[in-house]
């Protein structure tokens, strides 16, 4: 899969759990920072990751999910493995 | 009815738990620190991602009525003990997170079943139909703190003259529900709870049942009964904050306890020992520890918790916290809290690692649920 659809596929995702962000939204905006997801909203984006993509993220990976640019790179190095 | 007793007291408790289904033995594994905790075969082949919990070995049921199950033996127990000769006048009062689990999770594969009889008043409606009680029950859905609400509601009634005894408690199975929902929210611990515990890394879900035989003191005493404790005031508080996580301060937490003691015009260096909550979570165990050093003023009493030794049992752990604590108060001893070796510096609370005799007059029992929900019940020993 390309990074770009997969970065509009979590970009559905995302705007699944939050339907007020933007259709357009960077996929290097930071997650919190520019956007104020909040502790849940994240486990459940990663949640549904996990779901769809049938992968098991570790917690200590979560830190690593701040963008969808960077969500896209950690998932293709899971889906690669 | 005589209304507006001044005591409301414990006669008879019953426990169902992982650590044990009576409380001599649930306190005597208490005592000696064990802990219910364990990696279970079927959660591993089932793919969970936390595959620890507490749970009670070879428990025979009908099919989605293990809470029932649970809820019955724990009841049975109580009004042995208690020496009543009819609970027929009884009111009920059942706390339970969601139930039968079990029949919730058949529903969501897409087999038929009705669940209406299925939610928590059918647990409390079990207890009514073995003991022909014909008294509405009352069935309280509130999360983690369901236990304490379940006390709390049967002590108003009694107090009020509305009721002549009370059957009141929690019951909770094993819920794989729960295990999805912890677990897909990181609350779950992959091995060990550890209350307060610097590498505590959140909690295990653990299943059980404890009920209580309420009634008022001068009922008690007159038909020859020794009562156990005297269940004094219930503080409850909603945080109206979050869906899960508590308000980081701890201030809803401190208000519930404050209103506990306040209601009882209690002050709060009366107070022995403090029954936490302690999930192990990251968040709930430092607002915790926040409120309780608001409310003490820094100066909290012996603290102790059971979540690691037993693990979450949901809608049932403050009730069957509940049964330690007037066990503790029996006993003049406060047990040690499984998983708590090395105290995180922002849960500054002084929390047993050993077992310790002490004078035990009033204790309060804390449980704090998801939806912001904040209970704390106060209790004393019984004093003629």
């Amino acid at each position: 899969m390309s990074n770009e659809l997969l970065i509009a596929k979590l970009r559905t995702e995302l705007r699944g759990i939050k339907p007020l962000l933007p259709e357009d939204l960077a996929s290097t905006d930071h997650f919190r920072n520019d956007w104020n997801l909040d502790s849940l909203e994240l486990v459940e984006f990663v949640a549904r990751i996990e779901q769809q993509y049938n992968i098991m993220i570790p917690d200590e990976d979560l830190s690593v999910l701040i963008s969808l640019q960077a969500s896209a790179v950690y998932l293709q190095s899971k889906l690669a493995n | 009815m005589k209304p507006y007793s001044a005591s409301i007291v414990i006669t008879g408790m019953g426990v169902a738990t992982p650590l044990g289904t009576n409380v001599p033995d649930l306190w005597a594994k208490l005592l000696a620190g064990q802990t219910a905790a364990r990696s279970w075969a079927d959660l591993e082949s089932e793919g969970y991602r936390s595959t620890y919990a507490c749970r009670i070995d070879a428990l025979e049921h009908p099919p989605f009525r293990r809470g029932q199950q649970l809820a019955l033996a724990a009841t049975a127990t109580a009004i042995r003990q208690s020496g009543i000769s009819s609970p027929k006048n009884a009111g009920i009062f059942i706390g339970s997170t969601l139930g039968e689990s079990a029949a919730f999770e058949y529903a969501a594969t897409g087999q038929p079943i009705d669940l209406h009889n299925h939610g928590v008043k059918s647990i409390a409606n079990a207890i009514a139909a073995q003991y022909e009680i014909a008294s509405v029950p009352t069935a309280l859905a509130t999360a983690c703190a369901a236990g304490n609400y379940a006390i709390g509601m049967a002590l108003r009634a009694l107090k009020q003259g509305r009721i002549s005894m009370a059957i009141a408690g929690g019951a909770e199975p094993f819920s794989r529900l729960a295990m999805v929902g912890f677990s897909r929210s990181r609350a779950m611990s992959n091995q060990y709870c550890r209350p307060f515990d610097a590498n505590r890394s959140g909690m295990l879900l653990g299943e059980g049942a404890a009920l209580f035989v309420l009634e008022r003191a001068e009922d008690a005493l007159a038909r020859g009964a020794t009562p156990l404790a005297e269940v004094v005031s219930l503080g409850l508080t909603c945080d109206a904050y979050h869906p899960v996580a508590p308000l980081p301060d701890g201030a809803g937490m401190y208000r519930a306890i404050q209103l506990a003691l306040q209601t009882a015009e209690v002050l709060p260096e009366s107070i022995d020992w403090v029954n936490t909550h302690g999930s192990g979570t990251r968040l709930s165990d430092v607002a915790e520890a926040q409120a309780l050093n608001r409310v003490f003023d820094g100066k909290v009493p012996t603290c102790s918790g059971s979540k690691g030794a037993l693990g979450h049992a949901l809608g049932a752990a403050s009730a069957i916290e509940l049964a330690l604590c007037v066990q503790g108060i029996q006993a003049q001893t406060l047990p040690p809290t499984f998983g708590h070796e090395q105290s995180d510096p922002a849960c500054n609370i002084p929390c047993l690692q050993q077992p310790l005799a002490a004078k035990i007059q009033y204790v309060l029992n804390c449980a704090f649920a998801f939806g912001g929900l904040n209970s704390a019940l106060l209790i004393r020993s019984w004093k003629p």
